[in-house]
């Protein structure tokens, strides 16, 4: 999280051309994982990240601080995953076909992971709906404020809350099932 | 109710756990060595027609530019056909150059002169015919100062004319002359007129020769030039 912490974009557009490569620095990574996460390549993903990044370059001088830059930059970075989508971007790889029609149940891979939590838990995500992970990367593991979160999304802060439960639910049965193996 | 609402506090608790541990097993992505390089690398070489604007004064006056003589012309071709106004077609020639009124009228009259030589070569006008063409056209040129810068006042008031010019006085002499002026009668001098100035003339003093100053200059063509009628107007007569 940086808030509380200075603006480094406006600090950039006062002149501090090291506040660029800071703000690269503590968001180029969780962008690139942004990126992996809604199911780029790994390539893939740091060109969208970096674009990212060209496309703060190219705003910073009209770029009006309102202490939400972590948000800002979520948001580009969500429209570029977007625009990348409609112009026939096939890094995609897995989840993107809704819940009924995901295969809940563990390919090889994943059963032979089994017993590591954290591969359970970043297989149970990448199983689920697009719009779902899509909130829990921005509600959960972004940390955004439920608020920037509605904005991004265009849906009011409550029913964010209410959706950001529902999603862990869902990964929570998801991960459940996981556990259990292809008993099915 | 919401369903946050709904939830009793274990399942929140176990809730907000799993969230945790969703963000332990996705720590931040490494990134490649050159990745900030990279970025300000592509940032040069991207070049937009928008940011270019943006950044410099220069482009934007010129695509101003660009844009107003790309479009100006249609732009006011259309107009003109819009208002209907087919163009007039200008007039290619010379316009004869007038002179201004005012230098018209101040033109002078040229009086009509005729020098004394004889208008054939089988006439021989003789010395007196010569000097009566002589006079007439000193008397013309007398009428035509007249009408140019006649004083209009001079002319009346004058003195009656002599019986016998034998007997005239200085004053009407003067006052013939004038009156000759005023009509513009240019005929021929009567010897006895001529006479009767010689004589006053050659004896006169300067009242009298200044009131035949005329009639001195028509009939012996000395002195410096056609008198002025202006100076007339208030000379003093023999009389006075």
């Amino acid at each position: 999280m940086m808030q509380g912490k200075p603006d480094l974009l406006a600090r950039y557009a006062a002149g501090d051309a090291g506040a660029f490569d800071q703000l690269v620095a503590d968001m180029g990574p969780r962008l690139k994982g942004f990126f992996l996460r809604q199911g780029a390549q790994a390539a893939t993903a740091e060109d969208l990240a970096q674009n990212v990044f060209i496309r703060v370059l190219q705003s910073a001088e009209r770029y009006r601080p309102s202490g939400q830059l972590e948000a800002y930059l979520l948001r580009i970075a969500r429209n570029l995953w977007i625009d990348h989508r409609r112009r026939g971007g096939k890094e995609f790889h897995g989840g993107e076909d809704g819940p009924e029609d995901a295969d809940p149940r563990p390919g090889p891979v994943l059963v032979a992971e089994r017993h590591d939590r954290a591969a359970q838990l970043r297989a149970a995500l990448a199983s689920l709906d697009a719009d779902t992970r899509e909130l829990l990367e921005l509600a959960v593991l972004q940390q955004l404020p439920y608020k920037e979160v509605g904005v991004i999304l265009d849906v009011p802060v409550g029913t964010v809350k209410s959706r950001v439960y529902y999603a862990l639910r869902k990964l929570r049965t998801r991960v459940r099932t996981l556990d259990e193996g292809p008993e099915s | 109710m919401n369903r946050e609402e709904a939830l009793d506090p274990r399942e929140r608790e176990e809730l907000d756990r799993l969230a945790a541990e969703l963000r332990a097993a996705h720590p931040p992505e490494p990134l490649s060595a050159d990745f900030v390089d990279r970025v300000h690398e592509r940032a040069q070489r991207r070049w937009s027609l928008r940011g270019a604007m943006h950044r410099n004064p220069l482009m934007r006056v010129a695509a101003a530019l660009l844009l107003v003589s790309v479009v100006g012309a249609p732009v006011a071709a259309l107009i003109q056909v819009w208002q209907g106004g087919g163009a007039s077609r200008p007039l290619i020639g010379l316009d004869e150059p007038l002179l201004p009124e005012v230098e018209q009228s101040e033109r002078e009259p040229m009086p009509d002169v005729v020098p004394p030589v004889p208008a054939w070569d089988d006439e021989d006008l003789g010395p007196e015919g010569a000097r009566a063409l002589e006079r007439t056209n000193r008397l013309r040129l007398a009428v035509a100062s007249w009408e140019t810068a006649g004083d209009a006042p001079a002319a009346t008031g004058l003195p009656a004319a002599p019986r016998r010019w034998s007997e005239a006085t200085p004053e009407q002499l003067w006052g013939a002359f004038v009156r000759r002026l005023a009509a513009g009668d240019t005929g021929r001098v009567p010897e006895p007129l001529a006479a009767r100035v010689r004589a006053l003339w050659q004896d006169g003093d300067a009242p009298t020769r200044n009131a035949l100053a005329g009639w001195h200059w028509v009939l012996t063509g000395t002195d410096s030039g056609a008198p002025q009628p202006r100076a007339w107007s208030g000379a003093p007569y023999a009389g006075d």
